[in-house]
């Protein structure tokens, strides 16, 4: 199992930069996602990494080796596609076979690396059927099985859940999860959507853009996000633009208009447009009682409510923008258009940088 | 008319046509009898000569001062025809099954390699590439037939050769004219494979030769397939090049039939043409069952 | 040596290239040298066989017969192929593979077969050409064999298939939901067809029929078999200037002339393609 390095990695076209100078490790056994909107270099950095693109700067070492120059077929790297790409005109247990055969392995090692593969994805019946036979959960595992049939040192996947329903594609986080963790294979996965980043990943690298915004585990990216599109990015988040902030007693105080907010500290210089933030199931509306000592208070305005199963999330506007605050379902019984105030406690309070 | 009212038409089971379109109205079906009565009608246009021959084979024929007529409908029945075709006719079908399926032949191993750079190499000139290949289709089949017998006459004349006597000329012909359709077929079969096939074998160790040989190749037989048949069919029915570039001493059975018309026909034509047709229909089956003629004539269409 | 797609593609491309070009230029050569006679040509390049184009009417007279009669060829065959093509193409595809097949299959057959055919069928004396006389549609006189009639008849038969096959591709890439979606808003069969279908399918028909009509500009068995000697396009000029006269300057000349009607024809055709925008209204 292997250790990956990009150093200084880059991919320009004639036009754009898909990819801007990047650094990134990739621990031995670790499960890193690349998450990030369409668009961002993640798939690019992924097929640099497997050889598919070449890099414009920078070199890939896999356990120190220098590969950047070597084709793909001779990097030992497990592949898994969104679209699957199992062969269509061979049969799932040549599928998975096909990198044994290249390997030359004998026949009989063959049959027994396949049925055991067959055993791990609890697919034991399939062999003999073609791809179009079997459903896309079922091709989606074969892909798997086939990627890590001649245990490759690494391997990377490109979105292979995208493809399938809700239910299923959480069972196969799950499944996937496991795998990896049973085969202790270093993952790169790469996906758009956060819930399964959340689910799946050891450490999460959000990109936007053609650069790495932040990289963490997933408390921390969703704890403490750096930018406000990493903030945006991974759940929801309220947020306020400030034009002044001092700095307090272990908080800063953010001024919008006549309101003060104290928040965490922004903990790095940060130029351009700086945002007071804080996540919707911290908010609270005041009611009858007491607003607690030191929480941050704003006026808003109710918009409307909406009702979603084990949760209600009611739209308010604050501080001239558009705010959501969650709570349970008959938490609370405001009408739209009543006027209410928010409030929070500091802590969960963040600034962040543009 | 309300918005709604078509669509509930459009859903009732009864309104689903017979032939798999959802109507939406009765007159759409109605115009789709219409259809076929002009697919019948336009049918039997197409097969109306073809039929006359084969009725003309059993034809016992008029006497005519001491040459067979043949006339059409048939006025008995005989199979006198079929058991007198003389062996030099025989001979003729043979020479032109041998050169058609060479021509075939030739035609993969030219037209394949040029589909995948085609397809698969990027550069500039590409189209002007396709062009080339497509030109043989372009130019009247009457040109190139003289182009190829006055370079012939040529080479002949300047090298000492003696490639007119030969088949050389008209299979280099043929093959010319033959390719572009294996190039378009194989191209096409070639363009609808995912990329992700040759970068899933290449990251599971396979070269680009192992790509091409287990996965590629497989996966376009069916493209190659069609383009070889109709490469077949071009060169054996060719009348228009082959009057100009057949040797002396041998001749195709398209240039027989078609000089044969003109001077003394033989009336046993008819029923070997019987019979080279019987054997076209067994061919076009064959090719439908081991390609499945849809993929080839739905094309890059028959996506949605 | 790296491997590379394009290194494929020049074995295939050398060998057209050197036969294109060597037929066409050892051709276009002789065009341009004065005919000896039994094939052998001047030393002196010479324009004359061009002048003489100019000069002898009847050349000029062939060259516009092709044109009258390759044009109404495409027009008949566009006629009687296009509702056979949209009728397949929204078909089942086990219906119209069938019918496809067929259709491929009587490609098979020769085309002198095919005239052979069609003058027995036409003959003077069978019962085709008899109900024709009764119903006035024809005189008394009038032969098959060695008519334009005729040799329309054989046009129309060698580009059906082709036409059919290529404006069965075309129409159905076309999606069937195009059309429901007019007929939900109210259109009536006649105008789905005309403001749906048949703009999508312009191009494709464009280029369909300059396909044809470059194969019938060309087209050279049907011409000498069922025009009997006296219907002379080109291709037939050509034939008898080779064959007859030996002519081989005068011939590789005429072919030219036969190259420039087709090269010309694709031009203007391409031309007004180009005047129509992609919905197929007319740009000015």
């Amino acid at each position: 199992m292997a250790r990956v390095d990009l150093v200084k990695v880059a991919k320009h076209y004639r036009d754009q930069v898909a990819l801007w100078p990047t650094d990134l490790t990739v621990g031995d056994g670790e499960f890193l996602t690349l998450l990030g909107p369409s668009g961002c270099g993640k798939t690019t950095t992924l097929r640099i990494v497997a050889g598919f693109i070449e890099p414009s700067e920078g070199r890939v070492e896999i356990d120190g080796e220098d590969v950047t120059r070597l084709p793909p077929h001779k990097r030992q790297i497990g592949n898994v596609f969104q679209d699957y790409a199992l062969f269509p005109h061979m049969t799932i247990a040549e599928n998975i076979a096909f990198g044994l055969k290249e390997r030359r392995w004998p026949r009989d090692e063959i049959r027994k690396r396949v049925s055991e593969l067959l055993d791990l994805i609890k697919l034991p019946a399939v062999a003999d059927r073609l791809p179009s036979q079997i459903s896309g959960g079922q091709q989606q595992r074969v892909a798997f099985a086939r990627a890590i049939a001649y245990q490759p040192r690494l391997l990377l996947m490109d979105e292979p859940l995208s493809a399938l329903d809700l239910k299923l594609r959480e069972a196969m986080q799950l499944e996937l999860k496991r795998w990896q963790r049973q085969l202790g294979i270093t993952t790169i996965f790469v996906t758009h959507d956060q819930t399964e980043a959340m689910t799946l990943s050891d450490r999460i690298a959000v990109m936007d853009q053609g650069r790495i915004a932040q990289i963490g585990s997933a408390r921390e990216i969703y704890e403490s996000p750096r930018t406000r599109f990493v903030a945006e990015f991974f759940g929801q988040i309220n947020l306020a633009p400030t034009r002044a902030t001092t700095a307090g007693d272990g908080f800063d105080v953010a001024t919008i208009g006549d309101t003060h907010l104290k928040a965490r500290p922004l903990g790095h210089a940060a130029s351009g447009r700086i945002f007071v933030a804080v996540r919707p199931q911290h908010v609270a509306i005041a009611g009858t009682g007491a607003i607690p000592d030191g929480h941050n208070q704003v006026a808003a305005m109710v918009l409307s409510q909406t009702y979603n199963g084990n949760l209600s999330h009611i739209q308010v506007e604050a501080l001239s923008e558009i705010w959501t605050v969650e709570a349970r379902p008959n938490e609370y019984d405001v009408a739209p258009g009543s006027a209410v105030t928010l409030h929070w406690h500091p802590d969960h309070s963040l600034l962040l940088a543009d | 008319m309300s918005v709604t009212a078509p669509l509930a038409k459009a859903t009732s089971a009864q309104n689903r046509s017979r032939f798999g379109v959802l109507s939406l109205r009765p007159h759409i079906r109605w115009g789709g009898a219409i259809g076929w009565a002009w697919v019948a009608l336009v049918l039997l246009f197409i097969y109306a000569p073809t039929l006359v021959i084969v009725g003309a084979s059993v034809d016992p024929g008029k006497y005519l001062a001491n040459r067979a007529f043949l006339q059409f409908p048939p006025h008995g029945f005989t199979l006198h025809w079929y058991v007198s075709i003389p062996p030099s006719l025989w001979k003729s079908v043979w020479i032109s099954f041998e050169l058609a399926a060479a021509v075939a032949v030739g035609a993969v191993i030219v037209g394949v390699p040029a589909a995948l750079g085609l397809v698969r190499a990027k550069f500039r000139g590409r189209s002007i590439a396709a062009g080339i290949f497509r030109t043989p289709l372009q130019i009247p089949f009457i040109v190139t037939g003289i182009a190829f017998l006055q370079t012939l006459q040529w080479l002949d004349g300047t090298l000492g050769l003696r490639l007119q006597s030969s088949f050389s000329g008209l299979y280099l012909a043929h093959l010319f004219v033959a390719t572009p359709y294996v190039i378009s077929a194989a191209g096409s079969a070639i363009a609808q494979l995912s990329p992700r096939l040759d970068e899933a074998a290449a990251s599971l160790g396979a070269t680009r030769w192992r790509t091409l040989w287990r996965v590629t190749l497989p996966l376009i037989l069916p493209g190659i397939f069609a383009g070889a048949m109709f490469a077949f069919l071009v060169s054996f029915t060719d009348v228009t090049i082959a009057v100009f570039l057949v040797p002396d001493d041998m001749t195709t059975f398209p240039v027989w039939v078609y000089s044969s018309i003109q001077n003394d026909l033989d009336s046993s034509l008819p029923a070997l043409s019987t019979l080279v047709f019987l054997f076209s229909i067994a061919a076009i089956i064959l090719l439908q069952r081991v390609v499945g003629l849809e993929k080839v004539l739905r094309g890059s269409g028959a996506r949605g | 040596m790296r491997f590379r797609w394009g290194l494929l593609l020049l074995p295939p491309l050398a060998l057209f290239l050197i036969l294109l070009g060597f037929s066409q230029f050892v051709f276009l050569q002789s065009s341009l040298h004065e005919d000896l006679g039994i094939g052998r040509l001047g030393e002196a390049f010479t324009l004359s066989n061009y002048a003489e184009l100019w000069q002898d009417r009847s050349y000029l007279d062939s060259l516009f017969l092709t044109l009258r009669l390759s044009a109404l060829g495409v027009l008949v065959t566009l006629f009687l192929s296009w509702p056979v093509a949209y009728r397949l193409s929204r078909a089942t595809p086990r219906t119209s593979t069938l019918i496809l097949t067929a259709i491929v299959a009587s490609s098979f057959v020769t085309l002198p077969l095919k005239a052979l055919g069609l003058t027995i069928l036409f003959a003077a004396e069978g019962p085709l050409m008899q109900a024709l006389r009764a119903l006035h549609l024809v005189d008394a006189e009038f032969r098959f064999l060695g008519s334009s009639f005729a040799v329309e008849v054989g046009y129309v038969h060698l580009a059906v298939t082709f036409e059919i096959m290529m404006l069965f591709s075309v129409l159905q890439a076309i999606p069937v939901k195009l059309e429901e979606a007019a007929a939900i808003h109210g259109a009536s069969r006649f105008r789905v067809m005309w403001r749906v279908i048949i703009p999508l399918s312009l191009p494709g028909t464009v280029s369909a029929s300059l396909v044809l009509f470059n194969l019938l500009s060309g087209a050279f068995v049907s011409a000498v078999l069922l025009g009997g000697g006296k219907i002379l396009t080109l291709p037939v000029l050509i034939d008898r200037t080779l064959v007859l006269y030996s002519d081989y300057g005068m011939a590789a000349t005429l072919a030219m002339l036969l190259l420039a009607l087709i090269v010309t024809a694709n031009i203007a055709a391409v031309f007004v393609a180009s005047r129509f925008n992609r919905t197929g209204e007319l740009v000015t």
